[in-house]
């Protein structure tokens, strides 16, 4: 019958007492009549009882925690009362302030074409036939298409105000 | 160990909330935690940290934890979080503070133990920087399984839990680590005291 070939895995396993009770007595046997395993043996057991013969380190504090080490971290605060938040706005909010503000762009710009109209005048020296400035205000007032606009401001504005989001939406001269 | 030490209830306890439960069991635990992460980083400042964030990791994590050996569970998460700090300093290299020496005690030696050390404790550090700098050579997981092992004492199936490895992977990865480490340890047998030192086959 052949011999076993005894591995440095096998040996290891030994010196820890972990080869299993058959394995090792097989082991022990095998010993008895080689030195040469022995000498493996012998080599593998010094550098563990090396390693044992250290004593662990002390280590250089004591790691105790306190409430506020272990405490959860604060929720995030909700997006409307964030800085910045309008990054974090919802997928309606977003659909909206675009949707309005292309209607309030179109109504500001129909606007500004009805004021200058498309005649001559309002194509030649601006300055020198412009209405002064409180004028311009009146007529703007007065214009059903700037009401248009107002309203549409206006509901962004209470929606937003609604829903907690705030949204800046404004009329603006072209 | 002492007599009233009581881990299952200690654990009980820190689960509902108890920190000072959780406390006694890091007092318990603490050098063990400390030493397999100065093990496995080889730079006492990670180890440091590793062992107080795997303390506050565990304390969190506790409802995670279903019995068996708490010892195991509490390695393992330092294990863990050591090796995910080792891919991340492989990722961004950094500078060690042991790479300068010891600037800290020559700077402030007021610091240091003034008294002369008893000869056997001398004899003990030399060794022990020595053998660390060996098992610092050691390919990570080797190095893992036999700190486990041979320095803190872990049965193989205990080590298995600590590394999520099968028990066949423990047994060999501690053979190959104390091959090498005679190996390392022979290129400086000369530097081991000498009631340590190898005999050269």
């Amino acid at each position: 019958m052949a011999k076993r070939k005894w591995k440095d895995i096998d040996l290891s396993a030994y010196i820890d007492g972990e080869l299993g009770p058959e394995k090792a007595q097989a082991l022990e046997t095998r010993l008895a009549q080689d030195p040469d395993l022995r000498e493996r043996l012998e080599e593998i057991k010094e550098v563990s009882d090396l390693v044992r013969a250290v004593p662990m380190r002390e280590p250089p504090r004591n790691y105790l925690l306190t409430a506020a080490m272990v405490a959860e971290p604060k929720p995030e605060p909700a997006p409307a009362r964030s800085r910045g938040g309008l990054l974090r706005l919802p997928m309606w909010a977003m659909r909206l302030a675009t949707s309005v503000t292309a209607a309030a762009f179109v109504v500001v710009l129909s606007l500004n074409l009805f004021q200058q109209g498309l005649s001559p005048r309002g194509m030649m020296s601006e300055q020198a036939d412009a209405p002064p400035p409180e004028a311009l205000m009146l007529e703007r007032e007065v214009s059903p298409t700037a009401e248009v606009a107002e309203t549409k401001v206006s509901l962004v504005h209470d929606m937003a105000r609604q829903h907690g989001y705030p949204l800046k939406c404004s009329m603006q001269e072209v | 160990m002492n007599e009233t030490w009581d881990e299952e209830a200690l654990v009980d306890a820190a689960q509902r909330g108890n920190l000072d439960a959780f406390n006694e069991l890091i007092l318990h635990y603490q050098t063990q935690v400390y030493n397999l992460a100065h093990s496995i980083m080889h730079d006492p400042a990670a180890a440091d940290d590793a062992t107080q964030e795997a303390f506050i990791s565990a304390y969190k994590a506790l409802d995670q934890f279903r019995g068996g050996s708490f010892r195991s569970w509490l390695l393992r998460i330092v294990t863990n979080a050591c090796y995910d700090e080792l891919r991340r300093r492989k990722r961004r290299p950094q500078v060690s503070w042991d790479d300068f020496g010891d600037l800290e005690k020559e700077a402030n030696p007021h610091l240091a133990d003034g008294g002369p050390e008893p000869e056997d404790t001398l004899e003990q550090d030399e060794l022990r920087g020595l053998l660390d700098q060996t098992i610092a050579q050691l390919p990570e997981h080797q190095r893992t399984a036999l700190v486990l092992v041979d320095r803190m004492g872990l049965a193989y199936k205990e080590a298995a839990q600590v590394m999520n490895v099968r028990l066949g992977t423990v047994k060999s990865r501690v053979a190959r680590a104390r091959r090498e480490m005679r190996e390392l340890l022979l290129e400086n047998r000369e530097l081991l005291p000498s009631r340590y030192r190898l005999r050269d086959s």
